[in-house]
C-alpha cells in the first residue's frame, strides 16, 4: 500500500514504543514519597449516610497517605454473607473486610486462616470489654482478628410528635405496648413499621424480645446449646418471643411482608408509620429523609410487672478485618491504626453516630435521639453477641419468622428448624 | 480462490491445493472445534465433574480442607422438608408456565399468523412488541415487578384504587398465596413472545395448500386447526414444550429479585434452596449434591417427554 514508506514505518515503530513506555511507566508509577502505588479495596455492606463516614475516614487517609487508594465496595446487605463466601472461595476477597458479629460473623473465615492475625496491633489495649468479644476468634480468645469500628443500640424508635398528639406515654410493660398500638392504629397511622422482606429486621424484633425472655436471666444460654444442654425447641423464652411477634403482626405497616428496610424508613419519615424496632442506624436515614423528624429510642417492653425494668439491645455493628492472602497486608493494618486514632475515630463516629468501641475515644456527638437512652446502656442492655447465632441460624431466622408471620410455619415448626439448623 | 478444504477460507498462497490434500480429513474439523471445546470445558466440563466430586463431600466453600462423605448428602435431600417444599414449588412453577406459557403463545402466533392485508404490517410491529421483554434480564423484569406488584407503590393495586376496585388490591408479593401466582405472571409476560416465535416459525411450514385445499372441502377453523395446523407444527411443539420444562426448573433470577424466594418459603425455588444451602450456610457439598440431583431429574424428564413428543412427529 501506498502510505507504507520507511518513514510512515519509523513513526509507527516509535509510536508503539512511546506506548509501552506508558504502560510499563503506569504500571510501575511512584508517589510522591517515592513509593508504589498501593490500591487497597474495602469491603462492607454498609452505603448511604453510614457509608459516608467510612469514605471520610478514607478521604483523610488517602491525603496523608498518597501513595494509597483505598476503594469502598458497598454489597447488598441481604447477600452480603454470599459476596464475602464468593470472594474467599475464589481466593480474590477484598483487603480490608467490614464483619458483623451477628449477622456477618467473621468466625469461619478465622477458622478457615483466611484472617490475618492483629493482636500486636496498638488499638487492641484499647478495646471496651463489649468491643473486646468481637474482635477475639472463638477458640482463641488471646487472639484479635478485627477492629470493632461502633457500637449501637436497639429498641423501639418511635416519633415523639405522634405520641404527644396522640397523648401517649412511653410503654414500660408488654400489655402498655400493646394498648399503645392499640390507640396509635386508631389514629389511622400504622403502629409498628417493619420491612419484612428483607429478613434481617425481624430478626431485630426477636433480639430485642429475646434479650428480655432468655438472655437477661440466662446469658449462658449459647453455651449451653453448644453443649447440648439447651435448644431453641426446649426453650420457653424463644418460644415466647416468637409469639410476641406473632402478636405484634396486626400493628404492622400495610405489605409489610414486601417492604424492605428501605420502605420502613420512608413510612416513618413520612409520618405513615409511628415506631419501628431496630438498631439506631435507622436514625440517621430517616432523619435525612425528614430533618423535622423528632425520634427518640426506648426498650421493647416484654415484661410481664413493672418491677422489671425492659432491656435494650446493645452490639457492635462493624468490626474490620484484613485478609490473610492480602498483597498489602502491612497497608491494611496502618489504614486501621489510623482509623482507631481518637481523632479519627470520635470525627467518624461524629459522622456515623454511633458509640465508640475503644476506652481512649470520648469526644463526639451522639445523635440525640439517643440522648434519653444512653444512661441505661449501663445496666439495662444486653449485648446481642450473647445470642450467639451463626450466618446459617439467622439466615433461617429470617426466613422462618416471614413464614410464620405469613402462616405458612407454626412457632414450633420455627424453633426446630432453627435447631436443626444450629446442629448443622 | 484457493479454499481451505471445502469451509470456504481462502488459503494463504503458499499453500497449495496437493498440501491441502496431504492433511488429514480430520484436521480442518478439529481445528475449528477446539476452541469452542476449550471453552466448555473450562466453563461447563470442569464445574460440573467438580460439582459430581464436590456432592460426596462436606466441603463448607472456604476452608481448603474437605472430607468424603459418601453419599450422606444424597440421603438428606430426600429427608429434607425444606428442599421437598422447593421441589413442589418448582414442580407447580414448571406445570403452570410450561401449561400457559405455550398456550398463550400459540394463541397469540395464531392470531398474527392470520393477519392479512394491511394488517401484516402491524403482525411484524406486534412480533417485536412482544419480544421485547425477553430481550431484557430477568432481574430487570424482577426488579419492575417488585414495583408494579407492590402494595404501597405498585402499579396494579393504585389502579385497582383508582378505578374504585381497591377491595381487590392485595399485597401480590407478600402474601404466600398470591406471590407465586405473581411470579409466574411476570415470568409469563417475559417469555411468552420467546415461544410464540418459535410457533410462528413452525406455522410458516404448513402449507397454505393444504389450508386452502381443507377450506374448500368445509372444513371449520376448529377442524383445520386440530386437523391440520396442530399436526404440522409438533416439531415447534416439541422445541417450545421441552423448553419451557428446562426453563422452569431453572427458575432464579426472576424469583431472587422478585421475592427472594419468600415471604417465608412461599416461592423458594429448587435452584435457589442450592443458592442458599452453598452460599449462605455454607454447606457446598450438599447443595452440589442438590443440584447434580435436580441436574439428573431434568435430564431424565426431557429424555421421556422428548421420546413422547418426537414419536407423536413420527405418528403424523
Amino acid at each position: 500500500m501506498q502510505w507504507r514508506t520507511p518513514w510512515c514505518n519509523l513513526s509507527v515503530t516509535a509510536l508503539l514504543i512511546g506506548i509501552l513506555c506508558t504502560i510499563l511507566a503506569a504500571c510501575g508509577s511512584t508517589g510522591t514519597s517515592g513509593q508504589s502505588h498501593i490500591t487497597l479495596t474495602f469491603a462492607s455492606w454498609q452505603g448511604g449516610a453510614a457509608g459516608d463516614a467510612y469514605q471520610a475516614v478514607i478521604k483523610s487517609y488517602e491525603k496523608l497517605h498518597p501513595n494509597v487508594t483505598i476503594r469502598y465496595e458497598v454489597s447488598d446487605a441481604t447477600n452480603y454473607t454470599t459476596i464475602l463466601n464468593t470472594h474467599f472461595s475464589a481466593g480474590d476477597s477484598s483487603d480490608i473486610i467490614a464483619f458483623s458479629p451477628t449477622s456477618y460473623n467473621k468466625a469461619p473465615y478465622v477458622k478457615a486462616g483466611d484472617l490475618a492475625d492483629l493482636s500486636d496491633q496498638p488499638w487492641v489495649a484499647h478495646l471496651q470489654a463489649s468491643a473486646k468479644v468481637t474482635a477475639v476468634a472463638d477458640e482463641d480468645p488471646g487472639k484479635s482478628y478485627a477492629l470493632p469500628v461502633v457500637q449501637d443500640m436497639g429498641g423501639v424508635i418511635y416519633n415523639k410528635d405522634i405520641f404527644s398528639k396522640l397523648n401517649l406515654q412511653i410503654p414500660t410493660t408488654w400489655s402498655q405496648f400493646l394498648q399503645v398500638c392499640a390507640a396509635i392504629k386508631a389514629s389511622g397511622v400504622a403502629p409498628i413499621a417493619v420491612g419484612a422482606k428483607d429478613g434481617w429486621p425481624l430478626e431485630q424484633f426477636l433480639y430485642n424480645e429475646l434479650v428480655n425472655t432468655v438472655y437477661r436471666d440466662d446469658p449462658g444460654f449459647h453455651a449451653k446449646q453448644v453443649a447440648g444442654a439447651a435448644t431453641y425447641t426446649g426453650s420457653t423464652g424463644w418460644r415466647q418471643a416468637i409469639d410476641n411477634l406473632v402478636a405484634l403482626k396486626p400493628y404492622f405497616n400495610a405489605g409489610f411482608s414486601s417492604s424492605t428496610f428501605a420502605n420502613t424508613g420512608d413510612v416513618l419519615a413520612t409520618g405513615k408509620a409511628a415506631m419501628t424496632v431496630n438498631g439506631d442506624f435507622t436514625l440517621q436515614p430517616t432523619e435525612t429523609s425528614n430533618p423535622n423528624i423528632h425520634l427518640g429510642i426506648f426498650p421493647l417492653p416484654y415484661v410481664q410487672g413493672s418491677s422489671v425494668k425492659p432491656n435494650l439491645t446493645s452490639f457492635v455493628d462493624v468490626t474490620l478485618g484484613i485478609s490473610a492472602k492480602s498483597q498489602h497486608v502491612d497497608t491494611a493494618k496502618q489504614f486501621l491504626q489510623y482509623f482507631a486514632q481518637p481523632d479519627v475515630m470520635a470525627s467518624f463516629l461524629t459522622q456515623r453516630q454511633g458509640l465508640a468501641t475503644l476506652d481512649n475515644v470520648s469526644s463526639y456527638k451522639v445523635d440525640p435521639a439517643l440522648t434519653d437512652a444512653l444512661p441505661m446502656l449501663q445496666g439495662q442492655s444486653v449485648n446481642e453477641a450473647v445470642i450467639g447465632t451463626t450466618s446459617n441460624v439467622e439466615t433461617a431466622m429470617w426466613k422462618d419468622a416471614q413464614a410464620v408471620l405469613t402462616g405458612t410455619m407454626t412457632q414450633m415448626q420455627m424453633l426446630q428448624d432453627l435447631d436443626t439448623v444450629f446442629k448443622s | 480462490m484457493k479454499l481451505f478444504g471445502s469451509v470456504g477460507i481462502p488459503l494463504p498462497a503458499t499453500l497449495s491445493r496437493s498440501h491441502v490434500r496431504r492433511l488429514p480429513r480430520w484436521l480442518p474439523d478439529v481445528v475449528f472445534l477446539l476452541p469452542a471445546l476449550l471453552v466448555f470445558t473450562v466453563v461447563v466440563i470442569y464445574p460440573v465433574l467438580s460439582s459430581l466430586i464436590y456432592g460426596f463431600t462436606d466441603w463448607n466453600g472456604i476452608s481448603s480442607t474437605t472430607h468424603f462423605v459418601g453419599v450422606s448428602n444424597f440421603i438428606r435431600l430426600f429427608s429434607d422438608t425444606k428442599v421437598r417444599a422447593a421441589f413442589g414449588t418448582t414442580l407447580l412453577f414448571t406445570l403452570v408456565t410450561t401449561v400457559l406459557q405455550n398456550a398463550i403463545a400459540l394463541g397469540l402466533a395464531l392470531a398474527l399468523d392470520h393477519l392479512i392485508g394491511w394488517l401484516r404490517g402491524v403482525a411484524s410491529v406486534l412480533r417485536v412488541i412482544f419480544l421485547i421483554p425477553m430481550l431484557l434480564s430477568p432481574l430487570a423484569i424482577g426488579y419492575l415487578g417488585q414495583y408494579i406488584f407492590s402494595p404501597t407503590f405498585g402499579v396494579i393495586d393504585n389502579l385497582l384504587i383508582a378505578v374504585h376496585l381497591g377491595r381487590w388490591a392485595r399485597d401480590w408479593l407478600g402474601d404466600p398465596r398470591l406471590a407465586l401466582g405473581s411470579v409466574i405472571a411476570a415470568n409469563l409476560w417475559q417469555y411468552v413472545g420467546y415461544n410464540m416465535i418459535i410457533f410462528l416459525a413452525g406455522l410458516q411450514t404448513v402449507p397454505r395448500d393444504l389450508s386452502e385445499s381443507a377450506r374448500v372441502e368445509g372444513a371449520s377453523d376448529r377442524q383445520q386447526f386440530w386437523h391440520i395446523t396442530w399436526p404440522m407444527i409438533a416439531p415447534a411443539t416439541t422445541i417450545s414444550l421441552i423448553l419451557t420444562l428446562v426453563g422452569g426448573f431453572k427458575v432464579f433470577d426472576l424469583i431472587f429479585a422478585m421475592t427472594n424466594g419468600g415471604p417465608g418459603y412461599a416461592t423458594e425455588s429448587l435452584v435457589m434452596r442450592v443458592y442458599r444451602e452453598g452460599f449462605q450456610s455454607n454447606h457446598f457439598g450438599y447443595a452440589a449434591a442438590i443440584s447434580i440431583t435436580l441436574c439428573l431429574f431434568i435430564f431424565g424428564l426431557s429424555v421421556v417427554l422428548l421420546l413422547l413428543l418426537r414419536r407423536r412427529e413420527v405418528a403424523i
